[in-house]
Parts: structure tokens; C-alpha cells; sequence
């Protein structure tokens, strides 16, 4: 598990490695990517799919982005790992609103998080991952196709 | 964040209307606040008992599921608000590690204007439609 999250890791350094001296700290970026979680979940209230896919991909992109600069930065540490997750299980819930499944997922989350933050080799579900790629099929195919899965 | 943002944060995600649900959700996590006044504890992360960080609030979010869609986000606009605003301890108590984005006192400010500001402007949208 530790060596696909070390092949992640370098992928991502890779991609980024342009926006290396950003000057945003780490936890800046989590916290900024809470604050557009929660236009992700007023374009998708509003049905402006597109809109919302792209606001849910700079999310995505925002937590990425925060753990590559502390890697660059070398300012790694457990704290930062608790902002980080934490921000990204509030993101979560925001964005999955109003769907019954997915906030239970998110939920799910919330513990298999924890327990992530305790032993380093569990897995937190990429749940918003999935939503994307949902969104992104309901958006090519038509979302009622998909609707039984927004449950 | 005090009582009425939180109620103010609310009504702006549910895009400008209020319901009793929604403003018992949006208010329930602060109870611990009587709690922790009474031990002279009401200010900072030292005030957030159990129910008002993310492990036990889940569980009143999976409860809320079954009960309105309002309460739901009421919970969930309360705790945004909290973490993105002040200090929390999200995995408390199992983990008691504190998250804290250290916003100076004018962006709190800003926060807690531009949230009325938006509020104001969406509570006459509806009074003027209705």
C-alpha cells in the first residue's frame, strides 16, 4: 500500500512541480478547498452540471495540490495530515448533499479516516473521485441514466 | 462562530429559506455550549465536546438522514462554518489534535460580514418575492 502511495506522490510532484514556489501554505489550500466545495454543491443544487465538474475537479486539484507543497516545502507532519483529511471529509459532506448514499459513504469515510490517520497502510475511499467520474458519465449519457446511483 | 451566522449560513445554503429544521440543525452542535459555560470553558477548541466535532456529528448526520434533508444540512453548514472559521479538534476524541487556519481577526470579521451580507440580500429576495 505505502509503495502505490509513494508512486501517487511522485506522479503528482511531477504534474506540479511548475507551482513549486507558490507562496500558499499547505493548509491554506485545504482550507480553500472547503470554501469552493461549497460552490461544487450550489452548481450541482442548480443543475449547472458542467459548472460543476470543473469547480469539483479545482477541488481535487486543491488536494492535491496542498500535499505536494508540504512535501516541497518539508513542512510534513501529522497535524497537517489531520487538516488535510479533515478537510476533505467536510468537503465531502457538502458536496454529496442531498444524497442519502453518498453521505452514509461519506460517513463510512469519516471513521475509515481515522483509522487511517492511526495506521498508515488503510485506504480512505476516493469518494469524490467516483462522484466525478458519475458526474462526468451522467453528463455524456444524460444524468437520469445515472440518477439511481445519486440515491 | 455565534448562533445567528450559523443560523444566517444555513439559510444561504438552502438558497435564501429558513425551516424549523433547518435552524434546529443549524444550532443543535452548539448545545455543549452549556455545558462547557458552566465549566468556564466556552471559548476556543476547549469549548468542543464530543457531539460538536466531526466523529459523533456524523452520527447525528446519519440519524438526520432518516429524519429531513433540512436537519441534514443544518449539521453540516454548522460544522463548515466552525472549521473554517475557529479552532476544532475534527477527530476529537479520538484523535486531540486542534485545527486551527489561523485567520487574523479581520478575516473572521470578513467572514462573519460577507455571510450576513449575503443573508440580508437573500432574506429581502424572499420577502419581496413572497
Amino acid at each position: 500500500m505505502a509503495d502505490w502511495r509513494d508512486i501517487g506522490h511522485k506522479t503528482i510532484d511531477a504534474l506540479l512541480a511548475p507551482l513549486e514556489n507558490l507562496k500558499l501554505s499547505p493548509n491554506r489550500v485545504s482550507w480553500l478547498s472547503v470554501v469552493i466545495s461549497i460552490f461544487v454543491y450550489f452548481s450541482l443544487q442548480k443543475s449547472l452540471l458542467l459548472i460543476g465538474i470543473l469547480l469539483l475537479l479545482f477541488v481535487l486539484f486543491l488536494d492535491a495540490l496542498d500535499g505536494f507543497l508540504a512535501r516541497k516545502k518539508k513542512v510534513e507532519s501529522f497535524k497537517g495530515l489531520v487538516v488535510d483529511t479533515s478537510c476533505d471529509r467536510l468537503s465531502e459532506f457538502i458536496i454529496f448533499f442531498p444524497s442519502k448514499l453518498w453521505i452514509m459513504l461519506a460517513i463510512i469515510n469519516v471513521y475509515v479516516t481515522l483509522g487511517r490517520l492511526k495506521n498508515k497502510n488503510i485506504f480512505i475511499i476516493p469518494l469524490r473521485h467516483i462522484f466525478l467520474i458519475l458526474l462526468v458519465i451522467g453528463f455524456v449519457i444524460g444524468f437520469e441514466k445515472i440518477s439511481f446511483l445519486m440515491w | 462562530m455565534d448562533i445567528i451566522s450559523h443560523i444566517i449560513f444555513a439559510c444561504i445554503l438552502n438558497f435564501g429559506s429558513l425551516n424549523g429544521w433547518l435552524i434546529l440543525g443549524s444550532v443543535l452542535p452548539d448545545f455543549d455550549k452549556f455545558i462547557t459555560y458552566r465549566k468556564k470553558q466556552f471559548k476556543g477548541y476547549r469549548s468542543r465536546t464530543l457531539f460538536a466535532e466531526l466523529p459523533f456529528t456524523s452520527i447525528l448526520i446519519f440519524l438526520s438522514v432518516f429524519i429531513n434533508p433540512s436537519f441534514t444540512l443544518g449539521l453540516i453548514s454548522h460544522y463548515i462554518l466552525d472549521f473554517i472559521s475557529g479552532e476544532t479538534r475534527p477527530f476529537y476524541p479520538f484523535l486531540k489534535n486542534v485545527v486551527d487556519f489561523n485567520l487574523k481577526l479581520k478575516q473572521k470579521i470578513l467572514v462573519g460580514v460577507i455571510i450576513w451580507l449575503i443573508g440580508g440580500i437573500l432574506v429581502i429576495r424572499q420577502l419581496m418575492l413572497s
